[in-house]
């Protein structure tokens, strides 16, 4: 990253992933301690990529850093389904309200 | 081996070959830990954090998951944050008609020892405010907990490496090594051996293909489950919840449900987690190891939920996922020593219990390589416990992998 895209404040240490508000040094924090050496253990402990844009933001950052690390960072950001958040409502049905109209 | 400790060479760093390392590790059996994949990326990077009796037959499962439980209690404060709490859980009843089964499972439960009870509809309703009115009852276990898994896993490899513990990710077993009739290490698909007294393959549902060039067959088959993860919002309590109907689902017992919610063995499952949102399932297929989410399966298992959570319909649906559950005919895990192949051990096929079961599991196999006694007669969990008929049906399931 340039000077122009330190997202870092006074204490230099930038955020990767905003909805989940992860930093480069609690990835690296979570690296260690754990001993991590794939970037979907590193997403899955942290939570980085799983907040509410689903990595669509930070995804390109966590798989630079990843390859900075000498890991292979394919398929770590898989996208799930549904694409976008999806309200439940949408999947009432006539048969869920209650017992009388279960079959 | 006698005099000195054997060198164990464990198969499968899932939450179980985790649990194995950590405890071999801790008495100084020197271990190393293999995985094709990375540590914990199978089945156990795709579950919830269920800690459970409630879910397990009375008597001997109900035995088996409880000592589970209590070693994982002691073990907690070890592990650091892995985000263990011990809430209790409920099942929740869909009518009227499940009562009276609900009665007699506290009641059996209690005979085996574990602390249930029946909760008439008024207490139901306090305990879990959100619930729909027409829930006629709930049962309660109150030591039952919950933990993160992707935390336990790396938990328990962090500190087994701590004690020496050796670990080798993306390191796919080509074969078992065996001299002279018995396990003498593993061979790795890049040409080199791990030499070992003795192997433990805990490799879930990829179990079978490493024991058949043995000719050993042990009939764990992938039984699927969804699961859906909600956005951060509004929560819904913070005790986990089943329906009764989940230990139908489980068992494969008949029930009164919509076409859906049957033909996907779908049933609620309510888990709230530590980062604000919560875990919604469950479902259950034979469908091989695809574990491409299915959007009808995600439908029926938020429709389920919608029953006994009105006013989850505010909540939105974040990601859906699948993982395998190693599945066995009698839903008891597969741990103990291969007859035909001294030095090798399995420790596989804990179906939808490997996070629960997990502690337990790593306590057997550790007194059975320490020749210790275990807390727990292991006749129910023996490899050869099997009889030709139920081995033939499994294979035959097993066909259904793509």
């Amino acid at each position: 990253m340039g000077q122009d895209a330190d997202l870092s404040g006074s204490d230099r240490d930038p955020v990767v992933c905003r909805c989940e508000a992860v930093r480069v040094g609690d990835l690296l924090g979570a690296r260690d301690a754990w001993a991590i050496d794939s970037l979907r253990q590193l997403k899955l402990l942290t939570r980085a990529g799983m907040g509410i844009c689903q990595g669509r933001v930070c995804g390109p950052l966590l798989e630079a850093l990843a390859r900075g690390w000498g890991w292979d960072p394919t398929g770590a950001l898989a996208s799930r389904p549904p694409a976008r958040p999806w309200p439940m409502q949408l999947a009432r049905g006539t048969d869920e309200g209650g017992r009388a109209d279960e079959r | 081996m006698t005099g000195q400790s054997p060198r164990v060479v464990v198969v499968g760093a899932g939450v179980i070959g985790a649990a194995i390392t950590f405890v071999l590790s801790r008495a100084g059996v020197p271990v190393t830990l293999v995985d094709r994949g990375p540590l914990g990326g199978g089945t156990s990077s795709r579950c919830d954090g269920n800690v459970l009796v409630i879910d397990k037959d009375p008597g001997y499962q109900g035995a088996l998951a409880h000592l589970s439980q209590e070693l994982l209690h002691a073990w907690a404060g070890e592990l650091g944050e892995i985000e263990y709490r011990r809430p209790g859980s409920y099942l929740a009843l869909a009518g009227d008609d499940e009562v009276e089964p609900a009665r007699t499972w506290v009641a059996d439960q209690r005979r085996g020892g574990l602390d249930f009870q029946y909760l008439e509809a008024a207490a139901t309703h306090r305990a879990m405010p959100d619930l729909a009115a027409d829930v006629p009852g709930s049962v309660y276990s109150p030591t039952d907990s919950t933990l993160n898994p992707l935390a336990y896993v790396a938990a328990l490899v962090a500190k087994s490496r701590q004690r020496g513990a050796a670990t080798r990710p993306h390191s796919p077993v080509a074969a078992i090594a065996t001299s002279g009739g018995r396990a003498a290490g593993v061979q790795l698909e890049d040409g080199s051996t791990l030499a070992a007294d003795v192997v433990v393959v805990a490799a879930g549902v990829w179990t079978p293909d490493l024991l058949e060039p043995l000719g050993v067959t042990v009939p764990i088959v992938p039984r699927r489950g969804h699961l859906v993860v909600t956005t951060k919002g509004p929560r819904f309590g913070d005790v986990k919840v089943m329906e009764f109907g989940y230990l139908m689902a489980k068992f494969g017992r008949e029930r009164t449900v919509p076409a859906d919610v049957d033909r996907y063995g779908v049933a609620l499952v309510y888990e709230p987690t530590r980062a604000g949102n919560f875990i919604l399932g469950s479902s259950r297929e034979f469908a091989g190891f695809d574990t491409t989410p299915n959007p009808d399966v995600l439908r029926a298992i938020v429709r389920r939920a919608l029953r006994f959570y009105p006013a989850m319909a505010e909540a939105s649906v974040l990601r859906g996922f699948a993982g395998l559950r190693p599945w066995t005919p009698d839903h008891l895990p597969v741990v103990g020593w291969v007859p035909a192949v001294p030095g090798l051990l399995v420790a596989a096929g804990h179906e939808g219990d490997g996070i629960g079961l997990a502690a337990v599991t790593g306590q057997l196999v550790g007194d059975l390589i320490r020749q210790e006694r275990p807390p727990l007669p292991m006749e129910p969990l023996a490899v050869d416990r099997f009889g030709p008929d139920v081995l033939q049906e499994a294979g035959v399931w097993d066909k259904t992998r793509i």
